[in-house]
């Protein structure tokens, strides 16, 4: 048992090291940038699955999250003139508070109720960012309000790579950094799944009346798990926007949150290689149907639909089933 | 009502609890010495469970008041229940599915034993030595490695104790211990139980319909029904009691119950 | 002072009504078949379209726009029953996968009315113009209309629920899936009429926002969440308590948007809940289910 765990983890890890020779072999920015999108999803929902996976917690507050991490840095950004080196720790801090205000505020709630909260608090996070149209501060003149509004913010910078390196290691600099954040995120959540907590947090999901009389208080460990997915979840937001140079509410639409929770979904939740199988067949298929210009959609939700209906436990799932000497969780 | 003496560690005050209009627990007081095997019967619905059950705190109590080790534990959350001493088991076979035995085992170990601010990175040696003491008490080293989920109903209900044994609580609390097991398995479940009441310095009280199980285990028993006790003695004078015979054991039992117990006098 | 105050009631009559419609759907379909419907926004935009198109195209009287919003809403939930939940009833992980696959659907659905009518939104024939003073105040006749559909559905939903044998089916299965199908009610053809009734209830509802707003393909996003909130906040499931609920929140989010901003209406709402959910987790009217094993 042990030896197969660290064997995948072994495999995870190589698997990462051998996306970071990519550059050299094809350092195309279109290529790069939708490979540093990929890591970004892969270490969000990662987070992700520790928290509705491993924890067994219905949240649908992970994208609100990861907005706080990215409106954070880039309000410290525009606002206060913070690089985003300083701004993206930060605004990793900010989420694991934010979130733990969540926590607080939803985790009383079980099951159902506590997705149709979360989702609440996010679409009411959006909807007041859409209506901020009072001036925060002025940029030359240039009104700027506090969020960016319906529009977002977009005028900070990123993290230099492009006047340290020059113009075209702007995409590789971040790539990199991308897939450190990913192995980072990914280590921590490997070690608090196998640490007692990880245990804590699996025994509640599996069975919370016995694991209240084992001594394991659900609202703390909940509000814990939370909490502390909360760190990386942020850290990427963060990045995101000094990656893209901007933000805006559109990271709260629900058509957003569906394409992470698919990819949670389609690799199986709560499975060690979950999140990245997801991920990278959710990023392939958007890649296949984008040039149907307003059909991707219409294909996205119902390969979601079907997939889910066809195969509820993921790719993870199925595989376990067609070679059932491989289990991992 | 029996007065409360120096070694009584668990004891029950005219407790309540009504569900609705149901009163599940009518006005019942206990008192539990310290290293005795008390075994408490009763038809389906008497609120054997729900008496469980707000010991450890999984419901509140409506009335009444429970003391443990002189403290007053009657609004105790669950999972306090478990540092203070207090270990149950339930009466379906709960445990966490998705992590192996052994992994279930530690982490009662853990989080059962005292009050954890914040969880280390591992378990620490005592854990793990705990941890240990109880697969090998109820013997299920070997399959220490598997899913819970995979085990067989035995090894289920071996997994619970071991669980609960783990904690390293002094009242320990069986919800059926031997429920659905075939004779066989119920003659190893005794054997181990009393290899725990020997080995472990633990207070036991067990729920069982299954007479032979109660005769070989306990020093005394009570019997509820519709929520009060109708019984509390030693065992061998259950089946002398008229209203016991008429609304639990019926002659037939009654009778073979006479028989074991004589028996068990004999080898005594 | 007697204006706005009636103002607000006026407010929260069409409001409260609208989300009670909706709530409905949603609280029946968790009390029968422990299904959050994330489609219910989708379908209710399904079901404006559907009035619109009726009366444009097919040149039919505008009131009958309403009928035909619900047989198209009915036939949604027919599709979504078929497509969706009849496989996946009672298996693992139900309950989280049937959200994906509702929210899977309504995209899907959102998407394809952005392609065949165009995002750009469209007047709801469904309307009365004009209106009347009451006490100084204008009331529009619109309101009365809204209203009076509110009321003559919860009525209908009444008779059936509690007068018709489908009604008891409902309500027997309701209250537990597998006693119910024990005694013999089927439960299949439940679960396909509960669905129904859902989408046509989605549709409905879909109608009159729009008639209040307009039509669009996201019209029902906001108010399913509202809607939403309104279910928890009153115990999912309990429809009495929904909609008691519906009014009561339409109330907090009227007189937040009349005395404060109309945009923290929805936020303020919000934070009510959380409050009402902090004090009774399982809703207003919920009983808190314990936990046994
Ligand atoms: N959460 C609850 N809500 C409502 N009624 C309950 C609840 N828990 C128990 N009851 C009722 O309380 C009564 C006592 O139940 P309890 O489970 O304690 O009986 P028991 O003696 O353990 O029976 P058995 O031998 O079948 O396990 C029963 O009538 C039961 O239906
Ligand atoms: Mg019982």
């Amino acid at each position: 048992m042990m030896t197969t765990t660290r064997q995948h983890v072994l495999l995870y890890f190589s698997l990462l090291i051998a996306l970071a020779l990519v550059p050299a072999v094809d350092s195309s920015r279109y290529l790069l940038g939708q490979l540093t999108l990929f890591l970004i999803w892969v270490g969000v929902v990662t987070q992700w699955n520790l928290v509705f996976g491993v924890a067994g917690i219905f949240s649908l507050a992970q994208m609100m999250v990861f907005a706080i991490g990215g409106y954070v840095a880039a309000m410290l950004a525009t606002h206060l003139g913070w690089s985003m080196w300083a701004g993206v720790p930060v605004a990793g801090l900010a989420a694991v508070l934010a979130s733990t205000v969540i926590g607080f505020a939803t985790l009383r709630q079980r099951g159902a109720y506590v997705a149709l909260l979360t989702l609440a608090l996010a679409c009411a996070m959006q909807a007041l960012i859409i209506v901020d149209t009072d001036c925060f501060s002025l940029d030359d003149g240039v009104c700027l309000t506090l969020t960016g509004g319906a529009s977002g913010l977009s005028r900070f910078g990123d993290f230099g790579f492009r006047e340290w390196f020059g113009y075209s290691y702007a995409t590789i600099g971040n790539f990199y950094l991308a897939l450190l954040l990913t192995a980072l995120g990914s280590a921590f959540a490997f070690t608090v799944i196998n640490s007692p907590l990880g245990h804590a947090f699996r025994a509640l999901r599996d069975n919370p009346v016995c694991a209240a009389a084992r001594g394991i208080d659900r609202v703390k460990y909940q509000v814990m798990v939370f909490s502390i997915s909360a760190f990386f979840t942020g850290l990427f937001g963060g990045f995101y926007a000094g990656h893209y140079k901007a933000i805006g509410p559109t990271v709260l639409d629900i058509s957003t949150l569906l394409f992470l929770l698919s990819a949670m979904i389609v690799g199986g939740v709560g499975r060690f290689w979950g999140p990245l199988l997801g991920c990278a067949v959710l990023m392939f298929f958007d890649e296949l149907v984008k040039d149907l210009v307003e059909w991707r959609m219409v294909g996205i939700g119902l390969f979601t639909a079907v997939f889910v209906v066809v195969c509820p436990h993921g790719i993870v799932g199925l595989c376990e089933r067609l070679a059932p000497r491989t289990p991992l969780r | 009502m029996r007065t409360e003496t120096d070694d009584t560690l668990l004891s029950c005050e005219n407790i309540v609890k009504r569900y609705g209009a149901l009163t599940a627990v009518d006005r019942l007081s206990l008192q539990v010495r310290a290293g005795e095997v008390l075994g408490i019967g009763g038809p389906n619905g008497a609120g054997k469970t729900t008496l469980f059950d707000m010991i450890s705190g999984v419901t509140k109590a409506t009335e009444g008041r429970i003391v443990f080790k002189s403290r007053d534990i009657t609004r105790l959350p669950p999972h306090k229940a478990s540092p203070q001493g207090l270990a149950r088991t339930f009466q379906l076979n709960a445990a966490f599915d998705s992590l192996s035995v052994e992994e279930n085992v530690l982490c009662s170990a853990y989080f059962g034993r005292a009050n954890i601010l914040f969880p280390q990175l591992r378990y620490p040696p005592a854990t793990r030595e705990a941890a240990r003491a109880a697969l090998s008490t109820t013997g299920l080293e070997a399959a220490h490695d598997r899913k819970a989920g995979s085990l067989t109903v035995l090894q289920r209900k071996q997994l619970m104790i071991a669980c609960a044994l783990a904690t390293r609580p002094s009242v320990l609390l069986l919800d059926e211990p031997v429920g659905g097991l075939n004779v066989a398995e119920i003659d190893q479940t005794i054997e181990m139980i009393d290899k725990v009441r020997n080995e472990w310095p633990v207070t036991i009280i067990l729920i069982e319909h299954v007479m032979r199980f109660l005769v070989a285990l306990c020093d005394r028993i009570v019997i509820m029904h519709h929520g009060r006790k109708i019984y509390e003695g030693p065992i061998s004078g259950l089946a002398g009691d008229r209203q016991v015979v008429e609304v639990y054991l019926g002659e037939g039992a009654a009778r073979r119950l006479r028989d074991a117990a004589e028996r068990q006098a004999c080898h005594a | 002072m007697v204006g706005s105050i009636l103002q607000i009631l006026v407010s929260t009559l069409t409001l409260g009504g609208i989300y009670a419609i909706s709530a409905i759907g949603l609280a029946l379909l968790w009390g029968v078949m422990g299904m959050l419907n994330m489609a219910q926004g989708a379908l209710m935009a399904v079901g404006a379209y559907a009035s619109v198109y009726a009366v444009a195209q097919l040149g039919i009287p505008w009131m009958l726009g309403l009928p035909a919003a619900v047989i198209i809403g009915g036939i949604c939930g027919w599709l979504l029953f078929f497509a969706s939940v009849r496989w996946m009833l009672g298996s693992a992980g139900y309950e989280t996968n049937i959200i994906i696959v509702t929210v899977g659907f309504a995209i899907a659905v959102k998407s394809l009315l952005i392609i065949a009518f165009s995002g750009y939104p469209k007047r709801q024939p469904f309307t009365l113009e004009g209106g009347f003073q009451l006490a100084g105040t204008m009331v529009p006749y619109q309101t009365v209309l809204i209203v009076s559909v509110t009321l003559t559905l919860m009525l209908a939903l009444t008779a059936i629920l509690y007068k018709t044998r489908m009604g008891l089916a409902i309500r027997a299965t309701a209250q537990g899936r597998r006693a119910a199908a024990l005694m013999g009610v089927p439960a299949e053809r439940v679960f396909l009429q509960v669905m129904m009734i859902c989408g046509a209830l989605a549709a409905i509802s879909g109608v009159l926002v729009s008639s209040i707003a307009n039509v669009s393909p996201a019209l029902g996003d906001d108010a399913m969440l509202k809607v939403f909130i309104i279910c928890v906040v009153a115990g999912l499931g309990n429809i009495p308590g929904t909609i008691l609920v519906s009014f009561l929140l339409a109330l907090v989010e009227v007189t937040i948007q009349y005395a404060v901003a109309s945009k923290w209406g929805f936020p303020v709402m919000l934070c009510a809940a959380i409050l009402i959910l902090i004090w009774r987790p399982a809703g207003i009217f919920g009983n808190e289910r314990i936990a046994r094993n």
